[in-house]
């Protein structure tokens, strides 16, 4: 019991979305139990005419039961389509703000959650489970009432008219329902199967064919044709599994029915010969055994069928109910400008448990400088800014802002202030203008140009076929990538951060390029804090202050010259990159 | 100034959402009174047409000539569960059988009277001279079997009354 409670606590947060649309569910409902009458009518009608107008040669008595009959069809089609309708009605809309809610929860959602799952999964998520669940949700009162009503209607007919056959009736139907439920389960388990597989290889093509570029390079072209024709073969057996599940499942339904319905009418047949029934009542008793046996299925399967349409509304609870991102704590407060000092104070972090990447990390940056971190890969180098960006939460130790513990922050207006360049710079398929004022949709046209040409963009832009209303391609496929990453600056600089982190924002460019933005960027009068990832030391000489990560700590940190003077890590990663040189040679864009 | 402004944005926002709300609710009025009217509306109408359609009710009963207050009749051997559904004054059918059961004479005429006994057999009288007539007129002395057709009770009764047993006609 207490198990069962948990279960359906589980379905608690769906209350809302059932209630929205409860008045349509009412009357979907009522217009099931007026079809519902007038599918009950329609055999006894076919009675009425056999056993008072054909045997009694009346002829007003016929027209009248042909205009019944006529308007019970009218009746059940006009029933049927609004049922429909309201259906349509109350799911499309369901499916539009469960959507939206999911949309809102899965942006709130860590990026780790991200890291685990593939695109294809969420997108599998919105596009199939959702509007699975809606439907669910939308026609639950129908789903559940409907194969009781399909039930009662007949059977109480028949109770009226014969109680004596109602009960030959009640003994043998359970025969079709234990057929059905046999093959049900097993039709419903190879479904699901098929489902599953059709997905991963859904999910698979999308992968490959994204990766068109590495397979050619590769030359592995036959090989994924290969692997995605086997897999194919898979479904395919698949398919005659269920072929031949379907072939049984329908031979023995034909069979007992022929045999049921054999021995039904064998039995109503030997009454209307003793003179106790008429031809009517067996024509009518025979229809409604009928109507009872699809009723009967249908009510065997119900709860399969119920559980099956709950898969798609749990794997929608499974993201809902995952925790979202940090939020904002009560009586967070409004960071103001940030133009604070920003401290990490002995932060431990790790992205999985027991493998910490900072370790005790302590580090303070003056507002309005320029500052770089500089490391092995893999020491932690994207984690700090990740830190400040508040994607993750530190295990131990604190990040703060101005004094300010960031967690006590309101985190919309913190991100606002934070421009982010990443090494991957990733585009919309779009043009030049809306990928810059993406940072800020209410930038003007003169602003779009000076970010541009502060992260000098403006000319390469001003060269293509349509200027700022060339389209990228997709994920930026019509640029190079030094040119993409300067898209990327703009875009970051268009939204005057007060604070600019560029994780090897700068690392496809020339080294001459490089040092040409980076001098750009600099603040010059206190506007921003800039924090520069880089492997490359020659863009770096002139931060204000360096940070030289090791085991995730600050193993040094001071200028370019103190650190070379040191002639610790910092002197060995600057030799192994240029020797005694004190000036890097320039290189092209990538 | 500034608070005026506000004010009417407020009322502004107000009114576009009450405007949207009594959309939404006459939109949900029009779904429902989709769902029920027309279905209501043609269980009416079966109803209606049940309500003025009468059945008709066929009996195969002896029948023979006799007089009922001064005037000359044909009077039907009718059992008493049949006479319940015959009112007075409903139109009858007449048909005299012959030995193989085929009609001789047919006639129509008026059921004038009744003899409700509580018991088998009851009588019933149909009048009119037309149909007198045509039994006269194949010779039909003493009684012979006749199918008698009567159109009397509501389409409605009979269905409501109508179960699995036989249906209305006797024989």
């Amino acid at each position: 019991m207490n198990e069962l409670r948990s279960h359906l606590s589980r379905y608690a947060p769906l209350r809302r979305y059932f209630l929205r649309y409860l008045d349509l569910q009412l009357a979907m409902l009522v217009c099931s139990l007026l079809s519902g009458f007038g599918g009950v009518l329609s055999p006894y009608i076919t009675k009425l005419t056999f056993d008072y107008a054909y045997a009694n040669r009346d002829l007003h008595l016929l027209i009248a039961l042909a205009v019944a009959g006529l308007l019970m069809m009218v009746f059940s089609t006009v029933g049927g389509a609004v049922q429909q309708y309201l259906q349509l009605h109350a799911s499309q809309r369901l499916t539009y703000a469960m959507r939206a809610d999911f949309l809102r929860h899965l942006y709130r959602l860590p990026l780790s959650y991200f890291q685990s799952r593939t695109t294809g999964e969420h997108l599998y998520r919105l596009g199939s489970d959702i509007p699975g669940a809606a439907g669910f949700i939308g026609g639950f009162v129908g789903a559940v009432i409907n194969p009781f009503l399909s039930a009662l209607y007949p059977l109480a007919a028949v109770l009226w008219m014969d109680w004596r056959f109602a009960l030959v009736a009640m003994t043998v139907v359970p025969v079709f329902v234990l057929q059905s439920r046999y093959f049900g389960r097993r039709q419903r388990d190879l479904a699901r199967e098929t489902a599953a597989e059709q997905q991963r290889i859904a999910s698979e093509a999308t992968n490959r064919i994204a990766q068109v570029k590495l397979v050619k390079a590769f030359g592995r072209e036959r090989r994924e044709i290969r692997e995605y024709l086997s897999n194919q073969i898979k479904l395919i057996r698949l398919s005659f599994r269920s072929y031949w599940l379907n072939l049984q499942s329908g031979t023995t339904s034909n069979l007992v029915n022929a045999v049921v319905q054999g021995g039904v009418g064998l039995y109503l047949g030997c009454r209307v010969i003793r003179g106790d029934m008429t031809v009517g009542t067996l024509i009518a008793l025979s229809m409604y055994f009928v109507q009872l046996i699809g009723a009967a299925r249908g009510l065997a399967n119900l709860y399969q069928g119920i559980l099956s349409q709950l898969v798609p509304v749990d794997r929608m609870l499974d993201v809902l109910e995952m925790e979202g991102e940090v939020q904002d704590r009560p009586g967070a407060r409004h960071p103001g400008s940030l133009d604070g000092v920003i401290a990490l104070q002995e932060i431990q972090f790790g992205y999985l448990p027991d493998r910490p990447v900072l370790n005790g990390l302590s580090l303070t940056i003056l507002p309005g400088t320029m500052v770089a971190i500089v490391g092995a890969s893999g020491g932690g180098k994207t984690t700090i800014l990740n830190l400040l960006l508040r994607l993750y939460e530190p295990d131990r130790g604190t990040v703060s802002v101005g004094g300010w513990d960031v967690r006590d922050l309101k985190l919309a207006p913190l991100r606002q202030q934070i421009g982010v360049v990443l090494q991957e710079t990733h585009l919309f398929s779009d043009t030049v203008r809306a990928n810059i004022i993406y940072g800020d949709p209410e930038a003007t046209d003169e602003e779009v140009i000076a970010s541009a040409k502060l992260a000098d963009a403006h000319e390469f832009i001003t060269a293509l076929p349509l200027g700022y209303d060339s389209v990228v391609g997709e994920d930026g496929c019509h640029l190079s990538m030094g040119q993409r990453q300067r898209i990327g600056i703009a875009r970051a600089l268009i939204k005057r951060p007060r604070l600019l982190l560029l994780d090897e924002a700068t690392a496809s460019l020339g080294s001459t390029a490089e040092v040409r933005i980076l001098d750009a960027l600099r603040p010059k009068n206190g506007e921003r804090t800039l924090i520069v990832v880089t492997h490359r030391l020659s863009a770096i000489r002139d931060a204000d202050r360096i940070f030289v990560l090791d085991d995730g700590r600050i193993a040094e940190q001071g200028s370019h010259h103190e650190l070379l003077a040191l002639d610790g890590l910092y002197r060995r990663l600057w030799d192994q990159q240029f020797g005694s040189q004190e000036v890097a040679p320039s290189v092209g864009d990538s | 100034m500034e608070r005026a402004m506000t004010r009417s944005l407020a009322e502004r926002l107000l009114t576009k959402v009450r405007r949207k709300a009594r959309a939404v609710v006459r939109h949900r009025a029009f779904l429902l009174s989709l769902a029920v009217v027309p279905q209501i509306l043609a269980l009416a109408v079966l109803v209606g047409i049940f309500w003025f359609v009468r059945v008709r009710e066929v009996l195969v009963v002896p029948v023979r000539i006799a007089r009922a207050n001064g005037a000359e009749v044909l009077r039907c051997s009718v059992p008493s569960r049949d006479l319940e559904k015959i009112r007075l004054g409903a139109s009858a059918e007449v048909e005299i059988l012959g030995p193989a059961d085929q009609v001789e004479v047919a006639g129509r005429g008026v059921v004038v009277g009744m003899a409700r006994t509580g018991r088998d057999p009851c009588s019933l009288d149909i009048g009119g001279s037309g149909v007198i007539g045509l039994v006269r007129r194949v010779k039909v002395s003493g009684s012979a079997r006749g199918r008698v057709a009567v159109r009397t009770r509501r389409a409605l009764t009979v269905i409501m009354e109508s179960r699995g047993g036989t249906a209305g006609q006797t024989g």
